[in-house]
C-alpha cells in the first residue's frame, strides 16, 4: 500500500479541525488501517491528548519537523498520515509542502493524499477555498461541514457558495452533523478516542462508567461520520492502487 | 431459573387510554409477586402516577438530558427489582427514538434485563400504525398488545388498515375488562393502593379502619369491592401469562442466537 497524506486544517480558528482528525482516526481504525497522526498545535496538541499512542507533536513551520513526517512516509508501517493543521497555517502549510515537492510525487503516484478543509459556518470560510484549492488540482478535496457544535445554519448564501464550489472540480462536500452537547462534553473530560467512550473504557482500558444515554448519542452519532466517509469512498481514495 | 428484572413500558401516543392505571396494576401485580419495582412518571406537567405513589416514584422529563441520564442510566445499572415507566404520549416518539440510539434493548439483555412494551392503542388507526413501527423496531424486546375495553370498538378506517390486521394476530395480549363507571372512579382515586387492595382481597381481609371521608371509595361497599377485586384479578392473570409468554420468546430469541 502506497502512504497516503490527509491533511485537516481550516485558516479560521475553532472550526472543529481536532474533532474531525479525531473521527477520522477512529474510522481507519475500524476499518483495520494503520495510521499515524501528526498534530501541529506545538508545544501542547490537543490531538495528542485523544490519540497518544499514535500521535507526534510537531512544529509544522520547522523544517526538521516536516523531515520527521515527509521523509517517513515510505519507511513508516503506518501508512496513513493525519495531519492535524493548527489554524492559521493551512494556506502557508500547503506552499511549503508545494516548494518541497509533495504535490509533485502526489501527481506521480508516489503518495495518495487528501485534504479535508474544515469550513466555518462564516462567509470567510469560502474565501479559503479559493485559497487552498489550487493546492489540490480539486483532487480529493473535501469541503467538510462541521455541524458538530452548531445549532443555527450556516449563514452561506447558496448563490455564492454553488459559486465558490464551481471552482472546485471534483470537490466532494461532507457533512458532520451535530453532537449533544452534554456527550461531547463528557468525551471531551474522559479524553479518550469516540470509539473508546462507546466502548465504555478509559485511557487505560478499565470500565468507565460512562453514562449509556451519552455512550448512545455519540455512538449513533459517529456512525452517521462514519457513514458519510463510507459514502464518499474514503477509504478507496486513499488506497487504491 | 431465577426469575427475571423486567423494564416495563407502559405505552401509547394517544392521551386517555389507560397508561397510568395499567402501570399502576403492573406495579401491584409486581409487589404481590415479592418484587419491589421502581417507578418512573415521564409526565413532569400532570405527575399521575407520582400521585398514586408519592416518594417512591422518579419524575423524568424526557426533553433534558439529565433526566434522559438518570432514567436510562438507572434502567440498565444492576437492578435490584423491576422498573415501570409511564410514559406520557406527548414524550411517546422522543423516547422510542432515545431508546433506538443508545441500543438500551441490548444493554439491559446484557446484564440480565428484558424489556417488554405493553402498547396500548385507541380505536384509531394511527395508533396501529406506530404499535406496529414499534415493534418492528425493537425486535429484541417484548411487545404485549393491551385491549383496553374502555376505549371501545376500533374504527372503520383501522379495520381496513394493514397495521391494525397484522398487530391482530400479535401474542400475548392483554385484556382490560369494561369497568363500571363507579367502579372507574373508585378506581382512580388516588386514596386507593391497588396493591394492598388485592393483598386484602386475597385475603378476605376487612377494609382498613379509617373515617369513612378518608377511606377510597373502592372499600366503601361489598359491590365495590368485588367488583374492583374482580377486574383487578382478571388483569393479574391477563399480565402473568402475558410475561411468561415475553419470557418464553426471549429465551427462544437468546436460544436460537447462541445455537445452544
Amino acid at each position: 500500500m502506497k502512504p497516503a497524506v490527509i491533511i485537516v486544517g481550516a485558516d479560521k480558528g475553532g472550526v472543529g479541525k481536532t474533532t474531525i482528525s479525531r473521527t477520522l482516526l477512529d474510522y481507519l481504525a475500524s476499518r483495520n488501517l494503520l495510521a499515524r497522526a501528526f498534530d501541529s498545535e506545538s508545544p501542547r496538541g490537543s490531538l495528542k491528548r485523544f490519540h497518544p499512542s499514535v500521535t507526534e507533536v510537531i512544529d509544522i513551520t520547522a523544517i526538521s519537523d516536516q523531515m520527521k513526517m515527509l521523509d517517513t512516509l515510505v519507511s513508516s508501517e503506518r501508512k496513513i498520515n493525519v495531519i492535524d493543521i493548527r489554524a492559521g497555517q493551512l494556506s502557508s502549510t500547503l506552499r511549503a509542502f508545494t516548494d518541497i515537492g509533495f504535490f509533485d510525487a502526489v501527481r506521480s503516484g508516489e503518495f495518495r493524499f487528501a485534504l479535508f478543509h474544515i469550513l466555518g459556518p462564516s462567509v470567510a470560510s469560502l474565501e479559503e477555498i479559493a485559497d487552498v484549492l489550487p493546492f489540490t488540482g480539486g483532487k480529493n478535496y473535501f469541503a467538510v461541514k462541521n455541524f458538530i457544535n452548531e445549532t443555527s445554519f450556516f449563514e452561506w448564501d447558496p448563490a455564492v457558495y454553488d459559486s465558490y464550489f464551481k471552482m472546485a472540480k471534483g470537490a466532494v462536500e461532507l457533512n458532520i452533523p451535530k453532537l449533544n452537547e452534554m456527550a461531547y462534553e463528557q468525551v471531551d473530560l474522559s479524553g479518550v478516542p469516540f470509539s473508546t467512550f462507546i466502548k465504555n473504557k478509559n485511557a487505560q482500558g478499565h470500565n468507565a462508567n460512562s453514562s449509556l444515554v451519552l455512550r448512545g448519542y455519540v455512538r449513533t452519532w459517529l456512525k452517521h461520520v462514519f457513514d458519510e466517509y463510507d459514502r464518499v469512498g474514503l477509504i478507496d481514495r486513499l488506497t487504491d492502487e | 431459573m431465577p426469575e427475571k428484572k423486567h423494564v416495563l413500558i407502559v405505552a401509547s401516543p394517544r392521551p386517555r387510554v389507560g397508561k397510568t392505571l395499567l402501570a399502576r396494576v403492573l406495579a401491584a401485580h409486581l409487589s404481590l409477586t415479592g418484587d419491589d419495582p421502581k417507578l418512573f412518571d415521564t409526565d413532569a406537567a400532570d405527575r399521575r402516577l407520582t400521585a398514586f405513589f408519592p416518594g417512591k416514584t422518579t419524575i423524568i422529563d424526557l426533553e433534558r438530558v439529565p433526566d434522559q441520564m438518570k432514567l436510562f442510566d438507572t434502567l440498565a445499572a444492576e437492578p435490584a427489582g423491576s422498573q415501570i415507566i409511564d410514559l406520557t404520549h406527548r414524550s411517546f416518539g422522543k423516547f422510542f427514538r432515545l431508546m433506538h440510539e443508545i441500543g438500551y434493548v441490548a444493554e439491559g439483555k446484557a446484564r440480565g434485563i428484558e424489556t417488554v412494551v405493553f402498547y396500548i392503542p385507541d380505536s384509531e388507526h394511527e395508533s396501529y400504525e406506530l404499535g406496529l413501527d414499534v415493534r418492528t423496531r425493537f425486535s429484541e424486546s417484548g411487545f404485549v398488545l393491551v385491549k383496553n375495553a374502555a376505549l371501545g370498538e376500533p374504527s372503520r378506517d383501522a379495520l381496513n388498515n394493514s397495521s391494525f390486521m397484522t398487530l391482530a394476530g400479535h401474542s400475548p395480549v392483554v385484556q382490560l375488562r369494561l369497568l363500571d363507571p363507579f367502579l372507574v372512579s373508585a378506581i382512580e382515586d388516588v386514596r386507593l393502593s391497588l396493591s394492598e387492595f388485592a393483598r386484602r382481597s386475597m385475603l378476605r381481609q376487612m377494609p382498613p379502619p379509617l373515617p369513612s371521608d378518608q377511606m377510597s371509595l373502592a372499600y366503601l361497599s361489598l359491590e365495590a369491592r368485588n367488583g374492583i377485586s374482580a377486574w383487578l384479578h382478571a388483569a393479574f392473570a391477563e399480565i402473568r401469562r402475558a410475561l411468561r409468554t415475553t419470557d418464553l420468546q426471549a429465551d427462544i430469541v437468546a436460544h436460537d442466537r447462541f445455537g445452544v
